[in-house]
């Protein structure tokens, strides 16, 4: 197991995702770092610390030193602590934060942090640590395959119920596969980052505000302050948060398509700068819901979203396929996102394991990522790929949204 | 969580070698003493759980090096710090000259901002060796204690336990009283709103 430990400059614990000793931990942490930012000259910062068993990475951001333990053959994320970084960043903003540590170095941080908040530091390390979050893995966003002439459809009515206030807009299946954006902003040197939704994304589905006996709550909308961070760490932005049912019997009534459930809720994200525009974006997603839920070829290619039809042999037992360009994949849905497996300057891998093969490939601007039965002839791979390949281009605008 | 919705103290125990920092702490937390001298290298540091007017404390204490030669951590680890007690030994006049400048190397090492309101507390340690030996009197001790802001006081025999729950009480509380003082906007969204027309927001140069 890996161990992610937060703690503030001098040395309190902040958060600990294996809290054993974390007192002292903490203690033994700051002194280390400490030792090297002010005693040692030329001044030095510690990036790393290996030995036979284990490779302890640190990151110094202040007021917060992050560190992560792992076993050495494990594949670490190299983002894992900006990530947590991040989200810490995310809840209250850097000003906030700094203010606090400039006027107080000793200030004990858990208190700011409420039971729901250590939930998600909870689920981003369960996460990093298993390497099961393709978002965090790939750096990119999962898509619904839609017929991309019904997406433009989808986008054009989007963008006609946008007013200015309105930053940013998402539509999402509740498993966050991503149908629609609205980006209506000029300035095209701000934009989403990933890394800022994919912790917009951790907060909604592991803290508990949003759910009711662990499903998502539709008939109430949340007004969500967040920091995104790399969007901008300095203020927060204005969150409206509405999640939608599909699995109704009278839209299948009314559009006369049968029962299916594959996609069982929508996911509404609409953002603003200013904290009044509550009711503005309250009226564009109700809109914007009426004109997903009354038309039928609307309803039903997100009820019903294409189906993947890779010309694979059944050797493969999942894949996994990133657009590099636009940052978005698909994958099997039966997909356990094993670990992510680092290019660094190749462009193929194969790692061999008991019973199945990971192999990864760069062709164009794709990744593709396939676990293999074991038997299958490496000679094989290459062919697969470039079929794959084939069958993403000639079906990219479905696939992705550009 | 452990530690979690506990206040943390961070604890500092500065002073001489042999004045008896880590007997204190082992008869503290393990009530323990050994007549054996083991110099301290770099430093320990030790969890504390205590209830304090029904709070919850953990206290993280740095039991530092005396010795200079073991001092191998430097100093940079005393900021942030809720709490320093400074030790001595009765019985050895230079560990009680060494006070001072004990408390003067923290303030600027910890990079304390306001040295007047900063929680020191002086512990005069092996009070039980036999009165021929004792070289600093309670009325010396008392006064210095004073000129340096009222500091609380105590003597103590970590080989005998004597005093030295009273003393880390005292600690505990001056540390909270430190915490408690912090004031800080709980309105965290109202502290900076990105403006849409604004610099760090727009980069058009109009
Ligand atoms: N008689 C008596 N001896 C004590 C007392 N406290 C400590 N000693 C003895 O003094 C010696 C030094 O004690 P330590 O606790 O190791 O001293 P220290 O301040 O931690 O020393 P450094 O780690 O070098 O800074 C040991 O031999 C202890 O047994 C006490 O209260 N009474
Ligand atoms: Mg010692």
């Amino acid at each position: 197991m890996i161990n992610y430990i937060i703690i503030s400059s001098s040395g309190k614990p902040i958060y600990a995702f294996d809290n054993n000793n974390i007192i002292v931990y903490s203690a033994i942490i700051q002194s280390i770092v400490s030792y090297f930012t002010y005693s040692t000259s030329p001044n030095q910062l510690i990036n790393s610390i290996k030995n036979n068993n284990s490779f302890i990475n640190f990151a110094h951001y202040n007021p917060f030193i992050l560190i992560s333990i792992s076993p050495i053959n494990h594949h670490h994320n190299p983002s894992s602590l900006s990530i947590l970084y991040n989200y810490l960043i995310s809840l209250l903003s850097k000003p906030y934060i700094d203010k606090i540590f400039n006027k107080y170095p000793n200030f004990d941080f858990t208190k700011l942090l409420s039971n729901s908040d250590i939930l998600t530091l909870n689920s981003i390390c369960h996460d990093l640590s298993l390497n099961n979050n393709p978002i965090f893995n790939y750096n990119s966003l999962q898509t619904l395959p839609i017929n991309y002439k019904i997406r433009s459809k989808i986008n054009s009515k989007f963008n006609s119920l946008s007013t200015s206030n309105l930053l940013f807009g998402l539509i999402t299946t509740s498993n966050f596969k991503l149908i629609s954006i609205l980006k209506n902003i000029q300035n095209s040197n701000h934009n989403l980052h990933i890394s800022d939704l994919s912790i917009l994304f951790k907060i909604i589905s592991s803290s508990n505000n949003f759910k009711l006996n662990s499903q998502y709550i539709t008939n109430e909308t949340f007004w969500l302050p967040i920091c995104l961070p790399k969007f901008n760490s300095n203020g927060h932005l204005y969150t409206l948060i509405q999640f939608v049912e599909l699995n109704d019997s009278r839209y299948q009534q009314l559009h006369s398509i049968s029962a299916n459930n594959n996609t069982d809720k929508l996911l509404i994200i609409l953002m603003s700068p200013f904290k009044d525009s509550f009711n503005e974006l309250k009226k564009i997603s109700n809109n914007l819901i009426k004109s997903l839920l009354f038309n039928k070829k609307i309803f039903n290619s997100i009820y019903n979203p294409l189906s993947i039809n890779l010309p694979i042999p059944s050797s493969i037992i999942s894949y996994t396929i990133k657009n590099t360009s636009l940052l978005q994949f698909i994958e099997s849905p039966s997909n356990s996102s094993s670990s992510p497996l680092n290019f660094k300057n190749s462009t193929i891998i194969i790692e061999n394991y008991s019973n199945y093969k990971l192999f990864a490939c760069k062709l164009s601007n794709y990744e593709i990522y396939l676990k293999i039965n074991s038997s299958t002839p490496e000679s094989q791979l290459l062919p697969i790929s470039k079929s794959i390949l084939n069958y993403c281009i000639s079906n990219n605008h479905h696939l992705f949204i550009q | 969580m452990a530690g979690q919705k506990k206040t943390l103290l961070k604890v500092i125990i500065l002073g001489d070698t042999e004045v008896g920092k880590t007997s204190l702490m082992q008869q503290f937390i393990n009530g323990k003493f050994s007549q054996q001298y083991k110099a301290t290298i770099g430093a320990d540091f030790l969890p504390k759980d205590m209830i304090i007017d029904d709070k919850n404390i953990t206290m993280q204490i740095w039991d530092t090096a005396g010795q200079e030669r073991f001092q191998s951590l430097g100093v940079a680890f005393y900021r942030g710090s809720d709490c320093c007690v400074l030790v001595y030994d009765v019985t050895n006049l230079k560990s009680f000259e060494n006070l001072t400048s004990w408390r003067d190397e923290f303030l600027i090492q910890a990079n304390i901002k306001d040295p007047d309101n900063f929680p020191f507390i002086i512990i005069g340690n092996k009070i039980d060796l036999e009165e021929g030996k004792r070289l600093i009197s309670t009325k010396k001790a008392q006064a210095l204690s004073n000129s340096l802001g009222n500091l609380p006081y105590f003597e103590t025999s970590a080989k005998e336990s004597v005093n030295i729950d009273q003393a880390f009480e005292v600690v505990a509380r001056c540390a909270l009283k430190q915490e408690e003082i912090m004031e800080f906007n709980d309105d965290y969204t109202d502290a900076v709103n990105i403006n849409v027309d604004d610099d760090n927001y727009n980069n058009c140069a109009c």
